[in-house]
């Protein structure tokens, strides 16, 4: 069975065909390496980079932005998402400052991403 | 004998905000304005092009219109000067596209506007019109113009009205619906239920409750007419573009209607419409695709230029029709026993014909009852200080004075945190987000508070203390936001710091649940 | 009065401003300075907190706010003056001495005049909202650009609704289609008036398909319902003349609807300074140095026309930044030729250089950025001069509107053009 997938690598958004042939993935249409990298994982355990917000007590913002440190598994979105509902932290955060260690399966952290001083 | 009297007014559009202040120059009477909204000027008042018609082009036939409209064309200057809201007798034109409508029509016109006491219109050629408006449509023969025509922000003169009639000691209640009127003849008073529940006295009911003022007039046994709403749609255009037109510029009008204009309002947009189309749902008050399309149409036969993408808004009005009337329905009930006066069906000419109402109103009561002019009424309301409008060496001054001048809050209109600080605080203590709006004209710019509304949001908050889940658009039920993005909530004191990243870090909780 | 002069004065610390100033320092300009209005600098940046930022640049996959910062850093090590909370109000070109001035307003300040050479717009662009659009219906609150909805949620901490209708397939209306969903809302729908995606797709794949967010394209919301609060929208099927087909209407129960439905340069200052802007892309017309059309004045960045990748709006700047600076130095030749237009031709909506200027001593590569009007496949980019063909690409499997196309003019191809002394077109041919 061929499968299509668009690659969300880089912009270019590359449409790959998928095939499936021996038990091994058979890749089509990707302008670059990443591109069948992405469909590879895509495949097997899709990935995605989280990017949300956690409360700061702070006199200038409500909110710290935060992404996962590194593509977590699609599916762990939520659960994550729920571990970070009650997450509050205290200015000085500084860019890059681990919020969570470890959140995801494949040991992801919560990183902030934006530095807020006061 | 009484000597004192209280006056309920039903409705805070043009009409009960002219009679509210009219009614203020008096210390025997004690007066209070109910709106079912949540601010003055909410209903067909704020809905309309700014045309301050001198009567030229109204119905001889209908003697009570043309009276109140004749008295309000004189109380203009003094008015506005008083009120501080800006206005200028900047002349209207019918402009005549075709021969026919040259020679065949403006020649009625002129006709019309005498039978109406207007004795000012002429007929003006090609070329004096293209002095005065040069980018009308190239076809054009000529116009009628009408030099006592003039134009004002309706919504200021609402305001200002009841701004002034609230320092003169006008009560205003606001999301206040009157939902029945029960007259007692032996204590010779009236029981106004507000909203169901609440029950207040009063000696005289004033009924100017626009759309609603048949089922008002029905509270208190009058119920031989109806309005029905007729629905007019406009377009609003980008300011830069305010240079293309310099007064109030019409086609020949329609049968039943004035036709579609443009006019170059008091802020500097210009404005297309109105349409004219008649609903049965007086609730029904939003825009539609066929009409906004038809008076765009309208509009281009007078300025063929106008293109869509100059458009910044559409709002639709209601104005309130009568069938069986074509006059108001202005006056004392039939039966000379119930203190009632009825001020209804005022159709598209309510801020034209508000003021004169309002001198007419007085003198209605004062056949009944003495009223005694209280010495301290003061008739000047000042306006919030603009800081757009400003000179350079005003707002040097008005940034010393008050450093908010200084921070812009609403970027395309140019609205300093000064003027919402200022609006919050208003006399009539409305807060909400379309109150500032009216009173700053932040919010009505090209990006339309896309830039400015979480701002303001926030400003209304540390004024009033207010959470921002309870800030309003307008009335109760429509407010801004939903709900806080997180679980912790946010305490106001939040933004001490508590404890270091690694005390808050080590203390969390990790199943949290509740998604 | 508050009087104060510069070398290179930037409107806007945003990704085009931080980067111009940048590119000023770097160019050896001594007092550069960037007025921004907001009460911390990064532009938009700081509430696009999805990440597929710096890609291009850095090869690094950052959020919004990381690559602002880093923008940020950069300038104030560099020593770039950024005034905050101030507000340009007017700008006044050629306004004496060589230079150039802005009036500005802040809270500390007062009325401000400051001077420069050299002036850089970076303002940016708005979002386009109902009233641009005409949308009919009644007036509720619940109607949000989704750049506002955006702030509320990211900044602010507020969400904006509950249950939720998108109108416009942009990258912000599939990234906040994203984020609210992320933040427990439910978004009901979003509605493409065109018959393809108006942003990226790989925004698609990660935004609405990963959480069956239905999606439908050639299809607009007719009316908005609702007094007080928004209570839903009716949505209907358009043809292929962009109107309703009638027995499509379909009526959606939501309390919001967002709107993301195009950005517009922001140029109020820009025309009321009398500099030219091109109608098609609202922005100032630009040689290949961001210079516009008044000498020492540059404007870079969303200002110029809308980019999809910040990557691009940084390089831009820096580039604006540097000219801006050389101009300043007053070592640039001053008498500049700049009779060569570009423009787009077939299938192409607009160019960006709209004027190539002619420094042949001081040539650098530069790339001529542009956008097809529909997506199209199999096609080549074809550079005319006059009815001469100077270039063409080899076969582009797809192009796509919402993908800016970059074509990178050399120096062999710029001695073509030079020599062609005509118009230069750039077109799309299958």
């Amino acid at each position: 069975m061929n499968k299509k997938l668009t690659c969300i690598t880089c912009p270019a958004g590359c449409d790959i065909e998928v095939a499936e042939k021996d038990g091994e993935y058979i890749f089509k249409g990707a302008r670059c390496g990443e591109g069948e990298k992405y469909a590879l994982k895509e495949m097997t355990c899709p990935e995605r980079v989280i990017c949300t917000s956690v409360n700061i007590k702070s006199r200038e913002f409500p909110l710290v932005s935060v992404r996962t440190s590194c593509p977590v598994p699609r599916g762990e979105i939520f659960s994550i998402l729920n571990q970070l509902l009650d997450v509050s932290v205290s200015a000085p955060v500084r860019r890059g400052d681990v919020i969570v260690s470890n959140i995801s399966s494949n040991n992801a952290d919560i990183i902030a991403t934006r530095t807020i001083l006061n | 004998m009484k000597s004192n009297y209280s006056i309920v007014i039903a409705g805070g559009g043009i009409v009960g905000c002219a009679v509210a202040r009219e009614l203020s120059k008096y210390s025997n009477l004690s007066v209070t304005l109910l709106e079912r909204e949540d601010d003055v000027c909410s209903g067909t008042s704020k809905a309309n092009n700014s045309h301050i018609v001198c009567g030229a082009d109204l119905n001889p036939d209908c003697p009570l219109e043309l009276d109140m409209i004749r008295r309000s064309n004189r109380m203009w200057e003094q008015l506005t000067e008083e009120l501080d809201v800006e206005y200028v007798r900047c002349g209207s034109y019918n402009v005549a596209v075709t021969d026919d409508e040259f020679n065949n029509m403006l020649p009625k016109l002129v006709k019309k506007a005498e039978s109406c006491g207007v004795f000012t219109t002429r007929i003006i050629g090609r070329e004096e019109l293209l002095k005065n408006e040069p980018n009308v449509n190239p076809d054009a023969k000529g116009a009628l113009f009408v030099p006592e025509d003039g134009s004002l922000l309706s919504y200021y003169l609402v305001l200002a009205l009841a701004e002034n009639a609230a320092q003169n000691g006008v009560k205003f209640r606001f999301e206040s619906e009157v939902t029945n009127l029960d007259f007692n003849a032996d204590a010779g008073e009236w029981d106004v239920e507000i909203n169901g529940s609440e029950i207040i006295k009063a000696d005289f009911v004033i009924n100017s409750a626009g759309l609603y003022s048949d089922k008002v007039s029905k509270m208190a046994g009058w119920d031989d007419f109806e309005i029905t709403p007729r629905k007019g749609e406009f377009w609003v255009l980008d300011k830069k573009y305010s240079h293309l037109v310099n007064s109030i510029v019409y086609g020949v009008p329609k049968p039943d209607y004035r036709g579609t204009t443009v006019v170059r309002t008091r802020d500097g947009n210009l404005m297309v419409g109105p349409t004219a189309r008649n609903l049965r749902d007086r609730e029904e008050k939003g825009t539609t695709a066929s009409g906004l399309e038809e008076g765009f149409e309208a509009g281009k036969q007078v300025f063929p230029w106008l293109d869509k993408s100059m458009t910044i808004h559409q709002y639709a009005g209601l104005r309130a029709m009568c069938k069986t009337n074509e006059d108001y329905i202005l006056g004392w009930h039939a039966d000379s026993n119930i203190p009632f006066i009825n001020a209804a069906a005022i159709r598209s000419t309510g801020i034209t014909g508000g003021p004169g109402i309002s001198q007419y109103i007085a003198e209605l009561l004062s056949e009944r009852i003495d009223l005694v002019k209280n010495p301290d009424f003061n008739p000047y309301r000042k306006a919030i200080k603009r800081f757009e409008t400003a000179s350079y060496e005003e707002r040097e001054a008005l940034i010393a004075g008050n450093p908010d001048y200084g921070e812009i809050v609403c970027r395309c209109q140019t609205v300093t945190k000064a003027e919402i600080v200022q609006a919050i605080h208003n006399p009539l203590c409305v807060v909400s987000l379309d109150a500032i709006k009216r009173r700053t004209k932040s919010q009505m710019g090209r990006c339309h508070g896309g830039f400015c509304t979480p701002r303001i949001v926030k400003i209304i908050a540390e004024e009033t203390g207010m959470s921002p889940l309870e800030i309003k658009k307008k009335i109760k039920g429509s407010e801004l936001l939903a709900d806080e993005t997180k679980n912790a909530g946010r305490d106001s004191d939040a933004y001490t710091v508590k404890s270091s990243v690694s005390e808050v870090l080590s203390s969390l909780s990790k199943n949290s649940g509740g998604r | 009065m508050n009087i104060k002069d510069f070398d290179v004065i930037v409107i806007g610390a945003g990704p085009a401003g931080l980067a111009a100033a940048l590119g000023a320092k770097k160019e050896g300009a001594e007092r550069v300075a960037v007025i921004e209005r907001d009460r911390y600098s990064g532009g938009i940046l700081p509430q696009c907190i999805h990440n597929g930022f710096g890609l291009h640049l850095f090869n690094k996959d950052l959020s919004g706010p990381e690559y602002a910062e880093i923008f940020i850093e950069k300038a104030l090590e560099s020593g770039v003056e950024i005034i905050l909370e101030t507000m340009v109000l007017e700008l006044n070109p050629s306004a004496g001495n060589g230079k150039h001035s802005v009036l500005c307003v802040s809270r500390k300040s007062g009325m401000s005049n400051l001077s420069a050479p050299s002036i850089v717009l970076a303002m940016g662009c708005r979002e386009r909202t109902r009233g641009n659009i005409a949308l009919p219906g009644t007036r509720p609150a619940g109607i949000f650009t989704a750049g506002t909805a955006q702030r509320f949620t990211n900044i602010e901490g507020y969400l904006p609704g509950k249950n939720v209708v998108i109108l416009g397939s942009g990258d912000i209306g599939m990234i906040m289609a994203r984020r609210l969903t992320f933040e427990g809302a439910d978004v009901k729908a979003v509605v493409e008036v065109m018959p393809f995606l108006g942003g990226l797709n790989r925004n698609r794949v990660q935004c609405l398909d990963d959480f069956d967010i239905p999606f439908y394209l050639n299809h607009t919301v007719s009316y908005i319902k609702g007094n007080r609060r928004v209570e839903g929208v009716e949505i209907a099927e358009l043809d292929e003349e962009r109107k309703i087909i009638e027995g499509t209407r379909q009526f959606i129960e939501c309390d919001t609807l967002l709107l993301s439905v195009g950005l517009i340069p922001e140029n109020e200052l820009t025309e009321k300074g009398g500099i030219p802007v091109d109608s098609l892309t609202r922005g100032a017309f630009v040689d290949q140095n961001f210079e516009t059309e008044v000498d020492g004045i540059f404007a870079c960045g969303n200002v110029v026309h809308v980019s999809d990748l910040v990557d691009y709006v940084s390089e831009d700047g820096e580039k604006a930044g540097r000219y801006a600076a050389v101009h300043a130095s007053g070592k640039r030749k001053q008498e500049r030729d700049k009779s060569i237009r570009i423009q787009g031709g077939q299938n192409v909506s607009y160019t960006v250089p709209q004027v190539l200027s002619r420094d042949d001593a001081a040539f650098e590569k530069f790339p001529v950025a542009f956008r097809v009007k529909e997506p199209l496949s199999n096609v080549k980019v074809v550079l005319k001069g006059g009815d001469e063909v100077l270039f063409e690409s080899k076969i582009k499997k797809v192009i796509r509107p919402g993908e800016m196309e970059r074509l990178m003019i050399d120096r062999s191809i710029y001695d073509a053009i030079i020599s062609s002394k005509k118009t230069v077109t750039v077109e799309v041919q299958r």
